[in-house]
């Protein structure tokens, strides 16, 4: 049941760009942090906003999460992952977090939102019934996913035109979660970057509408790649929403016969010491190369 | 005695002096080595002499490039490149870092969201958005009667053309090229190589990375622009195991006295020990230990002077 189901009242009318504003709502889960407000804010800009905002990523229990890593993974796939979790994954991601707050003014984007009008609907989480009743009753010509977890095709089929993810990451040469750091840990450059897709039944699989890398020079970081993947991301997505009510659905990019797709999670205790050992990038070979080789 | 201890040159990088202190770099400078031309260091860099190379290089395009530096280096008979931030000559916007330092000389701190570890991370864009609020915000304005943050104009670089200095070209707006999107870096870069060329009328030669930090990719393009040579900021003497488009340069404060200067100078001939200061620290020690025979661009023929 959707504790609270009053939304904002958003921009209606035209765009800066003289055109009609697509109604857009946006996914999330728990408070915004300095990417997703990035995110909204850009949103708001150029779409009549509405926020639907979860508690939980998802309805699975955590000792069924437990049981489907293990069935994937084995015992010692699992132990390792959990390991890795609590000893350096909790704390790159604490650490990336900072970071990106700082890199995206994450103090003015919370003023931003504080000031912004946008009243989220609270719902127990983004695949749940009020979820849908919610969307529904918003009637949105595009969804995006900000945050959060796997979203069922009932909720994700809600939107008139599609919805719409940023995957941190090259969809489809590298789908699932902590991609630019796989990239890294693997010395795939292909794989670093940030795709706008459309979501369907798969993870990452869905059409790819913006794809693009950020340059990579000595110096960079993870954090410093995610924080510019991202902006440019975002620029992209609000580019397609823009499109939309032109009628000119975005064109898919042709994205077949680019090399396999490899799916990753997150990451296990080896690839997290190296991805520490690499200095987060900061000491990746493939990375200083940039400096000597074309 | 340098010579004996280091083949090849130092490719010394300044911003803005005073009369004074460019006769004082000058003077600690001339105790070692030869004052050269841009023009000749790729035969110094080639055809090494028992006393080591020094070329002198300014960048920005300051006012007070031309009208304090240039008259001392004329009277001592000292050759130098000036590298200029294209669109700062020719609209006279102050540059982002003088609008940042008179910000955060007023605040007396650096205000949220420019933080000096981030704002050298910020695409441009998103750094003069910043800027433009925070200098609206707290009514600053940099002093842009003050020769060392004003521009020169295009007639002063046209005039140190004249008298035998070279002008290279330094960006647009002083973007740090890495971190734009690169088909935005690679069109600065050529937009910037262009308008030197033809503000000046003759070829621009040269390119210098804003900030110091690169790809091979970028250098390569600006040679495909036509310039003959690329600089960066890593802190060591140059010799022939550098190309043409990757050439490093140690940074010398206006205020070092002869001494720190003295110092500077022996711990880039270590070429490890000195922090590169387009932030990446000494990564160059490693860059420079991999092989870059993949980028094998070779520039035009030189012209002549």
């Amino acid at each position: 049941m959707a504790n609270e189901m009053t939304s904002n009242s958003p921009p209606t009318g035209e765009s800066s760009h003289g055109r009609p504003l697509s109604k857009v709502v946006a996914l999330l889960v728990g408070e915004p942090r300095a990417p997703e407000l990035w995110t909204l804010k850009k949103l708001a800009a150029a779409s009549a906003l509405h926020v639907v905002r979860a508690q939980d990523g998802t309805s699975v229990s955590a000792a069924e999460r437990l049981q489907t890593l293990r069935r994937k993974h084995g015992v010692s796939g699992l132990a390792s992952r959990l390991i890795a979790k609590k000893l350096v994954v909790e704390r790159q991601e604490r650490r990336q977090l900072q970071r990106l707050d700082q890199l995206l003014d994450g103090e003015h984007l919370r003023e931003w939102w504080q000031s912004s009008g946008i009243t989220p609907v609270h719902v127990p989480h983004l695949n749940h019934a009020d979820a849908r009743s919610a969307i529904e009753s918003l009637q949105p010509d595009i969804m995006v996913r900000v945050s959060g977890g796997i979203l069922k095709r009932e909720t994700f089929s809600l939107a008139q035109h599609s919805t719409l993810n940023i995957h941190h990451g090259q969809a489809p040469h590298i789908r699932g979660m902590w991609s630019i750091p796989w990239g890294i840990v693997e010395g795939r450059p292909e794989w670093i970057g940030a795709t706008v897709h459309v979501i369907d039944d798969g993870i990452d699989t869905g059409r790819v509408l913006w794809r693009g890398t950020p340059q990579l020079a000595p110096g960079d970081t993870g954090d410093e790649l995610f924080f510019r993947a991202h902006l440019e991301a975002v620029d992209a997505l609000v580019r397609v929403i823009l499109d939309y009510p032109q009628g000119t659905a975005p064109t898919a990019l042709q994205t077949g016969a680019q090399g396999p797709s490899v799916y990753r999670s997150a990451p296990g205790l080896r690839p997290s010491l190296r991805y520490l050992r690499l200095g987060r990038g900061r000491r990746a070979p493939f990375i200083l190369e940039r400096a000597v080789k074309c | 005695m340098a010579g004996r201890i280091k083949k090849g040159g130092l490719i010394v990088n300044e911003h803005t002096l005073t009369a004074s202190q460019t006769r004082d770099h000058v003077n600690v400078l001339s105790r070692w080595f030869d004052f050269i031309h841009h023009d000749d260091l790729r035969d110094r860099l080639t055809r090494p002499t028992a006393r080591p190379f020094c070329l002198l290089t300014f960048d920005d395009g300051k006012r007070s490039n031309a009208s304090e530096t240039v008259p001392e280096l004329e009277r001592l008979g000292v050759p130098a490149v000036f590298y200029v931030t294209t669109r700062f000559l020719t609209d006279g916007a102050p540059l982002w870092f003088d609008r940042y330092a008179a910000l955060t000389q007023t605040l007396g701190r650096t205000p949220a969201g420019l933080e000096a570890e981030t704002v050298k991370q910020l695409p441009f864009a998103v750094l003069n958005q910043r800027l433009d609020e925070a200098c609206g915000k707290h009514g600053v304005t940099p002093d842009t009667t003050n020769d060392d943050i004003r521009p020169m104009s295009w007639d002063d670089a046209r005039e140190l053309a004249r008298r035998g200095f070279t002008i290279g070209a330094h960006s647009l707006k002083h973007a740090i090229l890495t971190h734009e999107p690169e088909a935005a870096a690679l069109s600065d870069i050529a937009q910037s190589i262009a308008e030197v060329t033809s503000e000046l009328g003759t070829q621009c030669t040269t390119f210098a990375f804003p900030n110091g930090n690169y790809t091979a990719r970028l250098t390569q393009h600006a040679i495909t622009c036509g310039v003959h040579t690329v600089m960066t900021t890593e802190p060591m003497w140059a010799d022939a195991r550098f190309p043409l488009w990757r050439l490093p340069r140690v940074e010398l404060m206006p205020g070092s006295n002869p001494s720190r200067i003295t110092l500077k100078l022996a711990l880039a001939a270590t070429g490890g020990l000195l922090a590169n200061p387009d932030g990446t620290g000494r990564l160059y020690r490693k860059i420079n230990r991999l092989p870059s025979s993949r980028c094998s661009a070779s520039p035009p023929s030189r012209t002549s002077r």
